[in-house]
């Protein structure tokens, strides 16, 4: 997050308005807060990341809005709702809304849910991942820390690749036993572990990226750049 | 309109055109027989030598018999039975006509009986009215001249009647009193013109022949009458006229008219309708009768009816007897069952959600009352200056949290418990929906110190179902998880593919909590949150998210198992089959 990101909060409600922008804000985004649906309507989204809209809202209804901006922009729109009503949050996912938050929610499940959204693929798929000091170059199966190679084994290199592909997710033990280990020979979640040990210790200083994530498997957490 | 009232209109509308059609019909016949005596008297008459007398002297056919002069009166009496009798000559009645009206007098006391003027008698009764005439009075009456008054006092005597003109004398039939001839069968006068074949009559004192009886006799007819209205000192008369056509065609006699002050008939058809309309009035009274009883058991019937639908339909109605209205009865006991049936189930129901409304209100009123007494400590610590207990905070936060997630879950327990069939069939993103839930828990989750983390595969997995109750299912599963967990301690959520074609799909909730034992695990699975000790905070522990999951869990066709994790905590397992989508990621994908 080089530069500050907008988001634009639709909510009538003065209170929880308030805590939102106050939280966004507190989180490091900058906000930009309508009371209506029209205001909503009117408002410029070019350089918005994204939208948090309530459905329930004086003037144009909710829906009303999303589909206003989904006639405009790509932009991702977080819904929330008050109703347990299947059939709302279902017909804003399928108007293009991104994702929902059902009222009552918490300030740092509002946080982690727009930073989901907002979330960027750190790395590519194909061709190369690179990721601070790491760098793989997939196709030519060759890894490096700091720009020194490092030795892998066919195994090992697999599941750098696995946990790398998706950096920040947990990667079940399971389907990194049966997509990385050798399926001739037997494959058991302790021979995982010895391969992730391995792979720590080769890797030197990118070794701590890889977690242990308890009663999943493993993840890869690439540090935030500083 | 009421029962007895319709059937005795239908019995009045069905009677009166009978009984008017039988009369009409009757009325009818009686004319005929009346014309056809009629022609057979003139026509033997006629042919008895009248024809050659109104022939001889067509000018004053029938010439009145008192213009003769000696005893008149049965010279006129005998004029009439003979028609034309007179023709001046007054010559006494002929030896043959005598026969003849003797023989005829002697049929009279056979057909005496009836001989008020039915028709079949009105030959004899003509007759006897010629018989009767002979008999008294020879010389009674003065002679007088034509149109000489009669004297005063034989006024008002047919049978001395002097004014009485004649047969034939133009002037109609006074000489007799038709109502005693009605009354009593007294001879009655009926006067003879004749006419030729044009209907005009030689005599100036005929009358106009009758303008229909002339078309009906041109119309082909051999006998023609109609009513006649004459008037016996200033009264009207009714009576009938008779146009005939002789056998001859020719001659100023060819077709006579006869014209009767009586209208003999008609009292036969009096009778008639009177009896018809007694018969009429008898046959009402049966009908309204025989419906007495009918009556009395319908309303019988309808006050039972009332009296059962007052008792909410608990008493049935006497069903006894085999026609239509024990049918009825039987019917209404029929419906009346079902109508209890149904205000059973609605009491019932109603029973049910006053129960579950004031359940609800005190499973929402405990968490309340702890969240308030947290708030009011940390109230305390501030107020005397110090900082609040961290663990109080984090009581406060996890009982509000808790309450959120009861309000949801007593929603979802509603919709379960209404026995709705779960409408909402939507291709349900479960990558989204653990990651959803997982952000749901983790703040709560971060203050007790557990860990909550998930894993979902990088294929997007999606379920047919109700998004809200899914969701709800697995929160339940790791609000539990976490709720009961001790500080330190982890919660893990794995979303994976199973099967050969990963077709199917595994979710999996697993801790290192204390877990719960086998039996209690059963229990929560057999066990319905419908009932009331299955509340939220159930002494075991374990509340009504789990028993919501698992009933959302059967609905969806997913099983749910649960089982000691490898960390000695609890796992809960749901497995079932995955929807393929035509066009993947309808949903937020992690």
């Amino acid at each position: 997050m080089t530069k500050t990101q907008r988001i634009l909060l639709v909510e009538d409600d003065l209170k929880l308005g308030k805590q939102i922008v106050d939280h966004l804000d507190e989180a490091g985004f900058e906000t930009h807060w309508v009371q209506n649906g029209d205001a909503a309507l009117a408002f410029p989204y070019r350089g918005l990341a994204l939208v948090v809209l309530d459905l329930m809202l004086p003037g144009a209804f909710g829906l009303d809005v999303l589909k206003h901006i989904r006639s405009q922009s790509d932009l991702p729109v977080l819904v929330l709702s008050a109703k347990t009503d299947a059939s709302v949050k279902v017909r804003a996912l399928d108007m293009g809304a991104d994702d929902y938050l059902i009222k009552p929610f918490w300030p740092e499940e509002l946080v982690a849910r727009v930073n989901a959204r907002l979330r960027r693929p750190v790395m590519q798929r194909g061709g190369s991942i690179e990721a601070g000091d790491l760098k793989i170059e997939i196709d030519a199966r060759r890894v490096s820390v700091k720009d020194e190679p490092v030795e892998l084994t066919r195994v090992e290199f697999d599941l750098l690749v696995a946990l790398a592909r998706r950096p920040g997710a947990a990667i079940a033990r399971a389907w990194l036993c049966e997509h990385v280990l050798d399926p001739e020979r037997e494959g058991t979640e302790r021979t995982l572990d010895v391969h992730v040990s391995r792979l720590r210790k080769k890797l030197g200083s990118c070794g701590d990226w890889i977690s242990t994530v308890w009663g999943v498997g493993y993840r890869l957490e690439v540090p935030a750049k500083t | 309109m009421k029962l007895r009232t319709r059937l005795a209109l239908i019995v009045l509308v069905t009677a009166l055109p009978v009984v008017a059609g039988t009369t009409w019909a009757r009325a009818r016949f009686e004319r005929h027989t009346v014309e056809q005596s009629m022609r057979d008297i003139v026509l033997a008459r006629m042919e008895d030598g009248g024809r050659e007398r109104c022939e001889a002297s067509p000018e004053t056919f029938p010439e009145p018999p008192w213009r003769r002069g000696g005893p008149g009166r049965d010279e006129r009496r005998e004029g009439f039975e003979h028609g034309p009798g007179g023709e001046g000559e007054g010559r006494p009645p002929r030896p043959r006509d005598a026969q003849r009206a003797n023989a005829e007098r002697r049929t009279d006391p056979e057909n005496g009986a009836s001989s008020r003027g039915t028709a079949p008698n009105d030959t004899p009764n003509d007759v006897e009215r010629v018989q009767r005439a002979e008999e008294p009075r020879v010389g009674a009456v003065p002679e007088r001249r034509p149109g000489e008054p009669p004297p005063e006092g034989l006024r008002g005597d047919p049978r001395r009647e002097p004014r009485g003109e004649p047969f034939g004398d133009g002037r109609g039939g006074r000489g007799f009193d038709p109502r005693r001839a009605l009354a009593g069968g007294y001879p009655q006068r009926t006067e003879l013109w004749a006419y030729d074949a044009n209907f005009t009559s030689r005599n100036p004192r005929a009358p106009a022949f009758p303008a229909d009886l002339k078309a009906a006799l041109a119309g082909g007819e051999e006998i023609a009458s109609e009513p006649w209205t004459t008037e016996l000192r200033g009264e009207p008369i009714e009576g009938l006229q008779f146009a005939m056509r002789m056998p001859w065609e020719e001659g100023p006699c060819s077709i006579m008219l006869a014209q009767r002050p009586d209208a003999g008939p008609r009292s036969a058809v009096t009778d008639l309708l009177w009896s018809s309309i007694a018969l009429c009035g008898v046959l009402l009274a049966a009908v309204l009768f025989a419906a007495g009883p009918i009556v009395g058991r319908v309303r019988s019937l309808t006050a039972q009816v009332r009296d059962s639908a007052a008792s909410r339909y608990t008493t049935a109605v006497d069903e006894k007897g085999k026609d239509e209205i024990s049918e009825l009865a039987r019917a209404f006991n029929s419906a009346g069952s079902d109508v209890r049936a149904n205000l059973e189930a609605v009491e019932t129901r109603e029973r049910t959600l006053r129960t579950f409304v004031e359940n609800t209100s005190h499973d929402v009123m405990l968490p309340l009352t702890v969240l308030q007494g947290h708030l009011s400590a940390v109230q305390r610590r501030v107020d005397a200056g110090t900082l609040p207990e961290k663990e109080v905070l984090r009581d406060a936060l996890e009982e509000s949290h808790y309450l959120s997630s009861l309000l949801q879950n007593l929603s979802v327990a509603a919709k379960l418990e209404g026995g709705e069939p779960l409408l909402a069939q939507h291709p349900v993103d479960l990558n989204a929906l653990v990651e959803r839930a997982v952000a749901r828990q983790r703040p709560i989750a971060r203050q007790k110190g557990v860990q909550v983390e998930f894993a979902v595969p990088e294929d997007t997995l999606h379920v047919l179902g109700d998004v809200t109750f899914v969701e709800q299912m697995l929160s339940n599963v790791i609000h539990n998880a976490v709720r009961y967990n001790k500080e330190g301690g982890h919660v893990a959520v794995v979303l994976e593919e199973r099967g050969a074609d990963h077709d199917e799909f595994a979710l999996r909730v697993l801790d290192d909590g204390p877990g719960i034992p086998k039996e209690l695990r059963e229990r929560v699975v057999e066990r319905s949150f419908r009932t009331d000790e299955a509340r939220s905070r159930a002494p075991d522990g374990l509340g009504l998210g789990l028993a919501i999951a698992h009933d959302v869990a059967r609905r969806h066709g997913l099983a749910m198992t649960m089982r000691e994790s490898p960390a000695g905590g609890l796992e809960v397992e749901f497995t079932g089959r995955r929807a393929r989508l035509a066009v993947e990621g309808d949903g937020p994908a992690a």
